[in-house]
């Protein structure tokens, strides 16, 4: 059931935390424009996550015995708050940060943890999420790809064959976390399934880029041809793949990158607004922000829910796709008013604007689509 | 369970068996009894809000928030949520505290009296806390005039003193009525949604068509989903704006609380009765004393425009980003 979501302010435990990521962040990133940091977390710079995880930001909430700071729910959403306001290019660890990592943690072995995550940790081993396939978008349950056991001579372990798609940075990742059959076929659906850990230089696998919209290469195909895996390359047990896959997406679902995928264009628009003294738009400015802080308030609940051991699947359901929606609704709102500004906009504002519009779109699909995320509310409002 | 939860839900019994929709209908159509509000006051939650050394309860704004959801979720047509404060502000002031209903509203002089517009339970106040140019003036309603002549269905009307009342008390203390009133408002709508959105799906759950109930059709789902989504975030805005202890209210808070809820009031209402079909217009059915209530509550003392202007200022003013702006509105515990 959709449990209720009452305010919680953040903890006062963690201002020095998020200072001294803000002090970092401003000695960091103050040479990147404004239309790159509008890139935020579809932004890759390895070098970027490596400075981060030498200060222990990535994995804040693992286990010190595995590298991590073992901090709480609420220390994440304080650092990605920051890195994601001031548009810092965090993708290449993010995955791994966000739920590989936890994953790993809930489901591995005492010799994957202790293999994998210190070198998340370190920012040794950056991760892809591989669910979705061609004919495997929404209707997750139907992957294709199908891992056997190996058979006489080839020793203990798996060949994989299928594809994945749409994996965002497969072409820069080490390795990915992969949801494919291990039994049965498309029809016994959610049974049948298993996450394997690829690692991504094995021979066999093929990795594609594939152009988006904006001319950039974020996401790639991904092939797999006989590729021969370890045994352990089983992450937890085999057959739970969907229930593992679904805990996974709570991760992925209940943080609050959901919310401020346009915030650089919004503070550049503002900044713009004042350097002018121009206060017409005051009315949309309050909408756009009576909304934003109505879900960081949403968004502090659900992390409060986190942080006291619950897996708050609906809740963060229903905080995502409020928050999509209202991330999506940034760029068109502000385009309305740069439209009727009677001013031409700085150019590098223009060009933040022309990006967001651009992607905006996809706000709704990653990590479940919006008519996916209604249904799982509709679930916990008992209607199905 | 958390004490705020406890007396709210002590509140919701007794305001479930007093005002039930029959009574609520009876009060809209007839006028209040002076038993109704003898009851509330019997009842002792108009002293909620009132310190404990004048006798109140002296509780916190949360619980008092959770309180004025309850009347809202009731579509109590009695003015208990503005009371609790003038109550609270008259005693602090040294004032004797009478048995009487205000409500609050914002007044312009005119000539020797007074005008105001749309004052919502002005059918069922006794006395009104009127917002001037020069302070709160706390009026007598029955020294109105034309009350009756324009009421609609609702409880709210227009209030016209032709000579300033002899009787007027003047507030002394500086409280930002308008923002108490702004953040009052919002917690009533965030309880009049979620009642909408019970309702909803009780009726989503029996109503059958093409031979099963409608909430097994995606359509339907989908809406209710956004529905749920809309009350979670009006619920928020105004826990946002009532914390704390006192009386005191950010205004940038209220603002931002009367924006975010008013500005859900749209969808909710069309949501609600679009789940309902034909049976939700309808005088019989009690989703129309929510709807109606959302639709009034949402003007008053200014829509969702009038208050993002309000915020949005106070956002270019700060000179901040707008994640700080954010910080030092929720603060941190």
């Amino acid at each position: 059931m959709l449990q209720a979501l009452d305010f919680i302010p953040e903890p006062l435990a963690h201002e020095p935390l998020r200072e001294q990521v803000r002090n970092f962040l401003l000695d960091r990133m103050a040479a990147y424009p404004t239309d790159v940091r509008a890139r935020s977390w579809q932004g890759f710079d390895a070098d970027f996550s490596r400075a981060l995880a030498a200060r222990g930001w990535v994995g804040l909430t693992l286990p010190k015995a595995y590298g991590g700071a073992e901090l709480d729910a609420f220390a994440r959403f304080v650092v990605v708050e920051e890195l994601l306001c001031a548009g810092a290019p965090v993708a290449a660890h993010w995955i791994a940060d966000r739920q590989s990592g936890p994953l790993i943690l809930r489901y591995g072995s005492d010799a994957q943890k202790a293999f994998y995550l210190p070198r998340i940790c370190q920012g040794q081993a950056f991760f892809c999420i591989g669910m979705s396939e061609p004919g495997a978008g929404s209707d997750l349950a139907s992957v294709r790809s199908r891992a056997q056991r190996a058979g006489d001579g080839e020793g203990d372990g798996w060949r994989l064959n299928g594809q994945k798609i749409w994996t965002t940075y497969a072409q820069h990742s080490d390795y990915m976390i992969a949801l494919v059959r291990t039994s049965g076929s498309p029809e016994d659906r959610h049974r049948g399934l298993s996450q394997l850990i690829i690692d991504l230089t094995l021979p066999g696998i093929d990795i594609r880029p594939i152009r988006d919209l904006t001319g950039s290469s974020h996401f790639a195909e991904v092939f797999f041809n006989d590729v021969h895996l370890p045994a352990d390359a089983l992450i937890g047990a085999e057959g739970q793949g969907w229930e593992q896959v679904t805990a996974e997406l709570a991760f992925e679902r209940s943080g609050p990158e959901r919310l401020y995928s346009s915030l650089v264009l919004l503070d550049a628009w503002l900044a713009w607004l004042r350097e002018r003294g121009k206060r017409d738009d005051a009315v949309l400015l309050g909408r756009l922000v009576a909304e934003l802080t109505t879900l960081r308030g949403l968004s502090l609940a659900v992390t409060g829910r986190l942080a006291a051991g619950h897996s708050p699947v609906i809740e963060a359901a229903l905080v995502k796709d409020l928050g999509t929606s209202f991330e999506q609704s940034v760029p068109l709102l502000i385009a309305d008013a740069i439209g009727t500004d009677g001013e031409p906009p700085p150019v590098l504002l223009r060009r933040t604007l022309e990006y967001l519009c651009q992607v905006a779109p996809a706000f709704s699909l990653r990590g479940g689509t919006r008519e996916i995320l209604r249904g799982v509310i509709a679930r916990g409002l008992d209607l199905r | 369970m958390s004490i705020d939860r406890f007396i709210s839900d002590a509140f919701s019994q007794w305001l479930e068996a007093t005002f039930d929709s029959q009574r609520v209908r009876a009060i809209e159509q007839d006028g209040a009894d002076p038993a109704d509000w003898q009851a509330v006051s019997d009842s002792g939650f108009a002293d909620l809000l009132l310190a404990e050394q004048y006798g109140g309860a002296g509780a916190n704004l949360e619980t008092v928030g959770e309180v004025l959801q309850t009347c809202g979720a009731c579509a109590l047509p009695l003015p208990l949520a503005t009371t609790m404060w003038v109550r609270a502000a008259l005693a602090a002031e040294g004032h004797e505290l009478l048995p009487a209903s205000i409500t609050l509203t914002r007044g312009q002089r005119v000539e020797k009296g007074v005008k105001c517009h749309d004052v919502a339970f002005a059918a069922t106040a006794e006395q009104v806390l009127v917002l001037l140019d020069d302070g709160a003036w706390l009026l007598p309603v029955a020294d109105a005039q034309g009350a009756d002549a324009q009421r609609g269905t609702g409880l709210s009307v227009d209030l016209y003193w032709k000579t300033f009342p002899a009787s007027a008390l003047k507030l002394k203390q500086p409280h930002d009525w308008e923002a108490i009133g702004a953040a009052l408002f919002a917690a009533l709508i965030a309880g009049a949604a979620s009642r909408v959105l019970k309702l909803s799906l009780n009726y989503a759950a029996e109503r059958q068509q093409f031979g099963k109930p409608i909430a097994r059709f995606q359509a339907v789902q989908q809406q209710l989903s956004v529905l749920a989504e809309e009350v979670y975030a009006v619920r928020m805005a105004a826990q946002l704006a009532l914390r704390g202890n006192g009386l005191a209210v950010d205004p940038r808070l209220a603002a931002l609380a009367k924006a975010r809820a008013s500005q859900a009031v749209s969808s909710i209402g069309a949501i609600g009765h679009m789940v309902h079909g034909a049976i939700g217009i309808t005088e019989e059915y009690d989703l129309q004393l929510y709807t109606r209530r959302l639709h009034d509550w949402r003007l008053q003392l200014g829509s969702e425009r009038y208050w993002q202007q309000r915020l949005g200022q106070a956002l270019l003013d700060s000179e901040l980003p707008v994640l700080d702006f954010m910080r030092g509105l929720t603060g941190s515990g």
